[in-house]
């Protein structure tokens, strides 16, 4: 229910009742006064009549203070007679104000004025005659008491007629008091009902709506409980990592994914500033990338990081992420928030890389056919050329033709090594583990004799393994470079092959060792060595080498095993290839040996 | 050493679409006493090869329209017993490449050891002849 309505409601159930007892008020107070006016009416009639009585009482006062004179002659006698005649003045006058509104008491008082007025000639008379017969004298006593009996009589009736009067005045004023009182009841009655009736309603109205308004507040609670459950479930249900951060950039959610991916607690995390919690760098550059927070601020709308972000975790694992931010508006518009969505795209990169790796091999592929087609024609040619003038000469000329033909021969030796990398054969075939370390070794020639390695061989031309010589040359120039890239200048290198007799499970056998006296390596990164994508030469390794080699000697069911020490006193690498003599194919999980032999000092020539 | 021997008459087809490098070999194998003929290309090779006996043929592999290996197989099906000697400039060929030939050799390698290889090859077909 909404505030307006509510108000509504107890504004009319303050109202309607106020005016109700005012319309009750007015009724009763206009009754009340219509039964005062009535009863004013009853005490005129009763001041009427004792007005009456009065006057009446003052002229019998007159008369017998008139009759006692008349009798005695004395004075005294006369005096009552003399102070009723102002009396009875004043009355008249008081009755006839009085009775104004009542033309036939007026009448009738008039009537008695009349007699009256005849009785006072009478009295002036009998006054002025001195003789004490006719005062005394029976007819002129009659003819007084005549007149005062006829003025008796005419009060009489008006009194009477007051009276009466009265009487109905009274009735009149009982009927309106009766009818008061009847509609008094008759209003409380209906008023109080019919008010207790719409208070009523309006409370229940009210109570309708206030249990309404509860209801739909207790729903709302329940949505809004559901709702942040739903989207909180989601959040944290998304394979990608989410963080929400307020406006100033504090971490305010944080869902697995993301607290996987940055090492922190969502707990320890919130309220955190975005940068502490989320470190973003430039793989390259290795320079803190913007903060995403400030950048939606800046640009006000989604973005995007750029390529090659990695995300430093807590524990210092890096990620390449991908990322997006977006803002957070409310229904006004203003920013409350940032959401960031990002995941962890380390493998799809490295995969990228693989491919870019690939791609690269394919494309050397591709020239070292070119390379192969345009050099070793021509190659051939002068060699046949200088093999037929050699026929033809003597002396200085034939040393010459021999040294051209010397050197020839290694350009198509390099050649051959080079392009054999990229050969592909489909069935294993029997391989001299002599030709291919050797082929390999001419491979780096330059780099062992520009650095000076001192170079000692073990490798008996008897010992062959089945299998596919392109792919044990890259496994044997992976570790004769690696080890090459270990010893550094004026460092020393060991090959040495060896038959191994069958024992057990194992079949006969080669066992190449491959062995450097470099700085080694240390126990950490040694059990990771194999891992893909895992290099210690930074942006010049591409992390695959021991992983493809691997690969490939698992394939040919043979092991590969290393051995380093970093010791001081004696350090070094070394690296253990065992082939099988026929090609066996992969054997079940053969796994990585990682040995530390200490002691067991490198021994290179 | 074999220049008397009955070898040095031996018949050789050569074949390949390098003119300068199939003219020196000509001179090379006639300097050791064979008899050479040319083909610049598999169907020239193959014209002669149906008309004329030979005791070797030396096939280059990569050549325009038909490459050593098809012209081999075609040469195997005229003459089973076909002596064939792929000569290419690549390092590997596929294993299917070399069904119908006796030996490979790369370019480039040392004229002896490709003398070598051929007179074997011819002597070792004479003898079980």
């Amino acid at each position: 229910m909404e505030p307006r309505t509510f108000s509504r409601i107890l504004r009319t159930s303050l109202l309607i009742p106020t005016l109700v007892i005012m319309v009750m008020a007015a009724i009763v107070g206009w009754e009340l006064q219509q039964l005062r006016t009535a009863l004013t009416w009853v005490d005129r009639a009763d001041r009427v009549i004792s007005e009456m009585r009065l006057t009446l009482r003052s002229m019998v006062d007159e008369e017998t203070g008139l009759r006692g004179y008349l009798l005695t002659r004395r004075d005294e006698f006369l005096q009552p007679y003399n102070n009723a005649i102002p009396r009875v003045e004043t009355q008249l006058a008081s009755l006839s104000d009085l009775t104004a509104d009542n033309s036939p008491q007026q009448q009738r008082l008039q009537q008695i004025r009349s007699s009256y007025d005849l009785w006072m000639m009478y009295s002036q008379r009998m006054l002025s005659d001195q003789s004490a017969l006719t005062a005394s004298s029976f007819e002129s006593n009659m003819e007084g008491k005549k007149l005062m009996d006829q003025i008796r009589n005419q009060f009489e009736e008006t009194i009477r007629a007051e009276y009466q009067l009265r009487d109905e005045r009274v009735r009149k004023s009982a009927d309106l008091d009766k009818l008061f009182l009847g509609s008094l009841i008759a209003l409380t009655v209906v008023l109080g009902s019919s008010l207790a009736f719409f208070t009523r309603r309006q409370l229940l109205g009210l109570s309708h709506a206030y249990d309404q308004m509860l209801a739909d507040s207790r729903r709302k609670t329940v949505q809004v409980e559901e709702q942040r459950e739903w989207v909180s479930t989601t959040l944290r249900s998304i394979g990608d990592a989410v963080i929400a951060t307020d406006s100033e950039g504090k971490v305010s959610l944080m869902n697995a994914v993301a607290c996987q991916l940055t090492g922190w607690t969502e707990e320890e995390a919130r309220g955190k500033d975005l940068q502490d919690v989320f470190k973003i760098v430039n793989q390259e550059t290795r320079e803190a990338v913007e903060n995403p927070v400030s950048k939606v601020r800046r640009m006000n709308k989604v973005v995007g990081l750029a390529n090659h972000t990695v995300l430093i975790s807590k524990n210092g694992t890096e990620y390449n992420i991908d990322d997006s931010g977006s803002p957070i508006r409310n229904s006004d518009g203003e920013l409350v928030g940032i959401v960031l969505v990002f995941r962890d795209i380390t493998r799809e990169y490295q995969m990228q890389r693989t491919l870019r790796t690939t791609e690269k091999l394919a494309l050397a592929g591709r020239l070292s056919a070119t390379i192969a087609h345009e050099i070793h024609n021509p190659l051939d040619t002068v060699s046949n050329v200088l093999y037929l003038i050699r026929a033809d000469s003597q002396g200085e000329t034939l040393k010459h033709v021999d040294l051209a033909m010397q050197e020839l021969q290694r350009v198509s030796q390099v050649t051959r090594s080079m392009l054999s990398l990229y050969r592909e054969s489909k069935t294993p075939v029997p391989v001299s583990v002599k030709e291919v370390l050797e082929s390999v070794l001419s491979l780096f020639d330059r780099k062992i004799s520009g650095n000076e390695v001192r170079i000692a061989k073990s490798l008996p031309s008897s010992l062959t393994v089945e299998g596919f010589p392109a792919e044990l040359r890259q496994v044997f120039s992976n570790l004769i470079g690696n080890a090459l890239d270990a010893v550094g200048q004026h460092g020393a290198l060991s090959l040495i092959a060896s038959k191994t007799a069958a024992k057990g499970d194992l079949p006969a056998g080669v066992s190449v060792v491959i062995a450097d006296n470099g700085t080694g390596i240390s126990q950490d990164n040694l059990s990771k060595l194999f891992l893909p994508f895992f290099t210690t030469k930074g942006e010049q390794g591409t992390g695959i080498g021991l992983w493809v080699s691997k690969g490939i000697v698992d394939k040919h069911g043979g092991t590969i095993a290393v051995d380093s020490s970093t010791e001081a006193d004696y350090h070094g690498t070394s690296f253990t290839v065992w082939l099988p003599e026929k090609f066996t194919g992969e054997r079940h999980s053969p796994k990585v040996q990682v040995e530390m032999e200490k002691g067991k000092q490198l021994e290179t020539a | 050493m074999n220049s008397s021997n009955p070898q040095s008459t031996a018949r050789i087809l050569c074949v390949d679409d390098e003119p300068v490098g199939l003219t020196v070999r000509k001179l090379l194998l006639e300097r050791r006493g064979y008899t050479v003929e040319t083909a610049s290309n598999g169907t020239t090779a193959l014209d002669l090869f149906k008309t004329r006996p030979f005791d070797l043929v030396l096939l280059d592999f990569y050549m325009p329209a038909m490459n050593g290996a098809e012209v081999a197989r075609a040469m195997r099906q005229i003459r089973p017993d076909a002596r064939i000697v792929m000569l290419s400039a690549y390092v590997s060929l596929p294993e299917e490449a070399l069904q119908h030939v006796n030996a490979s050799l790369t370019k480039g390698i040392h004229p002896e050891v490709l003398l070598d290889s051929i007179s074997q090859i011819i002597s070792a077909n004479r003898t079980g002849d």
